[in-house]
């Protein structure tokens, strides 16, 4: 898996609440600032919302870190020509991995003390 | 643009100006694209939830960018370096906090923009949990939105402006036109209206005045401040011309300017003028008191209103340490912040940013944009030597200068004073700075509590000629708790039009602040029936409504052959427990009871027919005398030996019975047993602040314990109505009232 040269992609763990939103909002493809915005509210179903502001002090930061890129495809068609979209670097795509290893270490943890609920059983249609 | 709704451009409007406040590499890279994004999102909220999402969006994404812009320049531009490698700081970033320059130039400014926020945020915290109507908090918000956009069009105007002299008069002037011209409440001129709501114009503008005053003085800009001086006095403002005068002061402490002195004498005399007439604004619920009567909100609350208040001052501290070029515009700065939060400490001002109004809010931000950016370390360190010490000089010979200005001649006072300016100058730089910097502050304080002091002179509630109050308590009231200020009384006034209210097409008035409870008789004016009632007035425990459920209630009693004795009971109190209780009004009830009852003879009155009458929080008195005949206090005299029960009860849309929050579960504390006496119970199905609940459910508990009891329950009439006749049927009560004190045999028929 290509990371950014020379980091560790541990290094940044853990990552803040938004900053993970933004790396699973990306991850099935580029966005604008908006459909970003609109895509951690719905991952979150509403309780995480972002203001512009956060929003774009986040975005740099991660910029920085190198976890995302600007998007260097052309914009679509008829598109606000003022938007830059968005897109996980595989460094950045390796860290949200690493961070969401790291809640399942602890999602298991939870489970074993019995403060986290255990999985739900599947279904088998035969149970239904 | 074209297709935007005007709501959303005027959201624009209002929330670009703060793109401005964000650091400039981020604003050059992020601007264009921020906007289009809040575009996006006014657009879809104003689609999806009409004005009211509009609004709150708007609000949510203005608080969320000044904090953002407040953040960057407060973790500076080196985040990049630190993001790349923790551990090797980027060279041309020097470690230390505010040795940056680029860091330290705007810190004061920034830091004030993060205070403005939180200590408005806070306010409106504690609104929203003191339950204060929604278009307050909504003032506050759009105060605070347009008082930061103030602070963004300043920085984009140019940079490092103070207002010039010419300016600075001509808001004097209009302080003086509000005064003379402007609106009228209670005898004092500080408002004028503007878009359906009031501005009190000096809390707008004074700040900046004196601001600005500080940074450059000259002929036009003293005579701004001693026409604003005037202004104050003609108002008359005490607390702003306190504060002007504290200010002037640090600033005469602070610099050597003749000018400074000049206005020195002016604003000392015109706060000595306000100190001759009295001011005796009513308490606005929900503006004024409310460093005290927050914490009643819960802690959270009175934490949210402190915190928020000291807030204010951090601009001014961080200035005068890592500001030292401009040191006396800072002192200024925190002088005026702190009076304003003194004076509502003191007396019956808005706690600053608190509340609702938000012509504070603007005046934070106007007087915040005028603080100077820091000036170039390399132009101030050339400088550096020469002037440390030509200041830490300067300032004790100015305290000399100060006290002989203020006492007028070189008396005893004045050579102790330089005789301590002298000692001090000789101690050196940093102690003489220091001593002089308390000595300032402890002046403003001083001046202001002079003020308060003078308030105290204020003689309270008075019966009408030819009844006298009797203390409840010969030795003090039992475990007292320190005034929060003097007695008064008040008309109620609404805080939105500066009116006051009206109940039956007539004013009604309030005590507040009562520390020394008492009784106030008044025999029947017709044929002696031998009954008497005491009365306890409402006012949720905070003041006390004392003519219309009070003295009203009193005349009605007098001219039925009923001896009416007016219980004036201390509040406000600390409410305490769920049910919000008052534990001194119970104590101040019982021990009423017990002196009426012990001096049944010399007042004519028969000892086994004393009842109690309660309106509102006085109806849940009225209840817990009914309930509770346990002494609530140690005994004082012979007086407490005698029984406190009521023989009857009047119970008018009592509270604290049962709140709907808890599922209308009974008050543990009303313990109905059939040694209840006989009681008569009145409330109103639409009553807003004592759900009729209550009085179902004290009635239900009486009929349970065979009490005797009538319940009036009528469609219309709110709370809160007295014995004031209107058209609605429920104002017709007391006929009822006088029918039911027959029929138990309480007066005759």
């Amino acid at each position: 898996m290509p990371t950014h040269p020379e980091q560790d992609p541990t290094r940044l763990l853990p990552l803040t609440p938004l900053s993970l939103a933004i790396l699973l909002a990306l991850a099935e493809g580029d966005l604008h600032g908006y459909a970003i915005i609109k895509e951690v509210e719905r991952q979150t179903a509403g309780q995480l919302t972002v203001g512009t502001g956060s929003l774009y002090a986040a975005l740099q930061r991660m910029r920085d870190e190198a976890l995302i890129a600007e998007s260097p495809d052309e914009p679509p068609a008829g598109a606000d020509a003022r938007r830059r979209y968005y897109r996980l670097t595989p460094y950045g795509r390796e860290v949200a991995r690493q961070e969401t290893q790291r809640m399942a270490r602890v999602l298991a943890v939870a489970r074993e003390k019995r403060i986290a609920p255990e999985p739900a059983p599947e279904l088998r249609p035969a149970d239904r | 643009m074209n297709g935007t709704p005007r709501a959303v451009r005027m959201a624009q409007a209002l929330l670009h100006p703060l793109l401005r406040l964000h650091p400039r590499d981020f604003r050059e890279r992020n601007a264009a694209e921020m906007r289009a994004v809040l575009q996006d999102a006014l657009t879809e909220a104003q689609r999806e939830q009409g004005a009211g999402g509009l609004l709150k969006r708007a609000a949510r994404e203005a608080l969320d960018l000044a904090a953002t812009a407040a953040r960057l320049h407060w973790t500076g531009a080196d985040y990049r370096a630190r993001a790349r490698g923790r551990k090797t700081p980027h060279p041309s970033t020097p470690r230390g906090p505010m040795k940056d320059e680029t860091r330290g130039q705007r810190l004061p400014r920034t830091a004030g923009i993060a205070c403005a926020v939180a200590a408005t945020g806070a306010g409106m915290l504690y609104m929203t949990m003191a339950g204060a109507p929604a278009t307050y908090i909504a003032m506050n918000g759009l105060a605070l939105v347009m008082g930061l956009g103030m602070i963004g069009l300043a920085r984009t105007a140019g940079r490092d402006r103070h207002l010039p002299g010419g300016i600075v008069l001509v808001l004097g002037a209009a302080l003086l036109a509000t005064a003379l011209f402007g609106l009228r409440v209670d005898g004092a001129a500080r408002w004028v209206r503007l878009g359906g709501t009031s501005v009190q114009v000096s809390l707008i503008v004074l700040p900046a005045m004196l601001v600005s005053f500080a940074r450059h003085r000259d002929r036009h800009s003293t005579l701004g401040i001693a026409v604003a001086a005037l202004a104050l006095a003609v108002q008359p403002d005490r607390a702003m011309a306190g504060i002007l005068a504290s200010a002037v002061a640090v600033l005469a402490v602070t610099t050597r300017d003749p000018r400074a002195h000049l206005a020195l004498a002016g604003a000392a005399a015109g706060f000595a003028a306000t100190l001759l007439r009295p001011d005796t604004l009513p308490a606005v619920p929900y503006v004024d008191q409310v460093l005290y009567t927050s914490f009643d909100a819960g802690l959270v609350a009175g934490l949210a209103v402190t915190g928020g208040a000291l807030l204010l001052i951090v601009p001014a501290l961080l200035g005068f340490r890592y500001d030292p070029d401009h040191r006396e515009v800072h002192a200024v700065f925190g002088t005026v912040w702190l009076g304003a939060v003194a004076a509502a400490a003191l007396g019956n001002y808005p706690t600053p940013l608190v509340g609702y109004g938000g012509s504070a809010i603007l005046g934070y931000a106007l007087s915040l944009s005028l603080i100077p950016p820091k000036r170039h370390p390399a132009a101030a360190g050339a400088r550096a030597g020469d002037g440390a010490s030509a200041k830490a000089g300067s300032m004790p010979a100015g305290a000399a200068e100060l006290a002989t200005a203020l006492i007028g001649r070189r008396g005893p006072r004045a050579r102790a004073w330089t005789a301590l300016a002298d000692v001090t100058g000789e101690a050196g730089g940093a102690m003489a700075r220091r001593s002089s910097r308390a000595g300032a502050v402890a002046l403003a304080f001083l001046l202001i509590a002079g003020a308060a002091q003078q308030g105290d002179a204020q003689p309270g509630w008075q019966p009408a000629a030819g009844h006298t109050q009797i203390p409840l308590w010969p030795n003090g009231p039992p475990d007292p708790r320190p005034g929060v200020g003097a007695e008064a009384v008040h008309y109620a006034v609404d805080p939105e039009t500066r009116q006051r209210k009206l109940v039956g097409g007539r004013p009604y008035q309030y005590v507040e602040n009562v520390t020394r409870p008492t009784i106030t008789v008044y025999p029947p004016t017709t044929g002696n029936t031998g009954a008497a009632v005491i009365v306890y007035p409402g006012g949720g425990f905070n003041v006390l409504a004392i003519d219309i459920e009070g003295t009203e209630a009193c005349d009605w009693l007098t001219s039925n052959g009923i001896t009416c004795v007016l219980l004036k009971y201390r509040v406000p109190c600390q409410h305490e427990g769920d049910y919000r209780e008052c534990p001194s009004a119970h104590q101040d009830a019982q021990r009423a009871m017990s002196i009426v009852r012990s001096r049944a003879g010399e007042w004519h009155i028969d000892p086994n027919r004393i009842g109690v009458m309660g309106f509102s929080a006085g109806a849940h008195m009225a209840i817990m005398s009914s309930t509770r005949f346990d002494r609530l206090y140690a005994a004082v005299d012979e007086a407490d030996r005698v029984s406190s029960r009521p023989d009857f009860a009047i119970v008018l849309y009592p509270g604290r019975v049962a709140y709907r929050r808890t599922n209308f579960v009974p008050n543990p504390d009303i313990r109905v047993t059939e040694r209840t006496p006989p009681t008569f119970l009145v409330h109103t199905w639409d009553d807003p602040m004592n759900l009729v609940e209550n009085s179902l459910i004290y009635a239900t508990a009486l009929r349970r314990a065979g009490v005797p009891a009538e319940l009036h329950v009528y469609a219309q009439g709110g709370h809160a109505f007295g014995l004031r006749r209107t058209e609605l049927s429920a104002t017709a009560w007391p006929e009822l009232a006088e029918a039911w004190l027959k029929a138990i045999g309480v007066v005759g028929p």
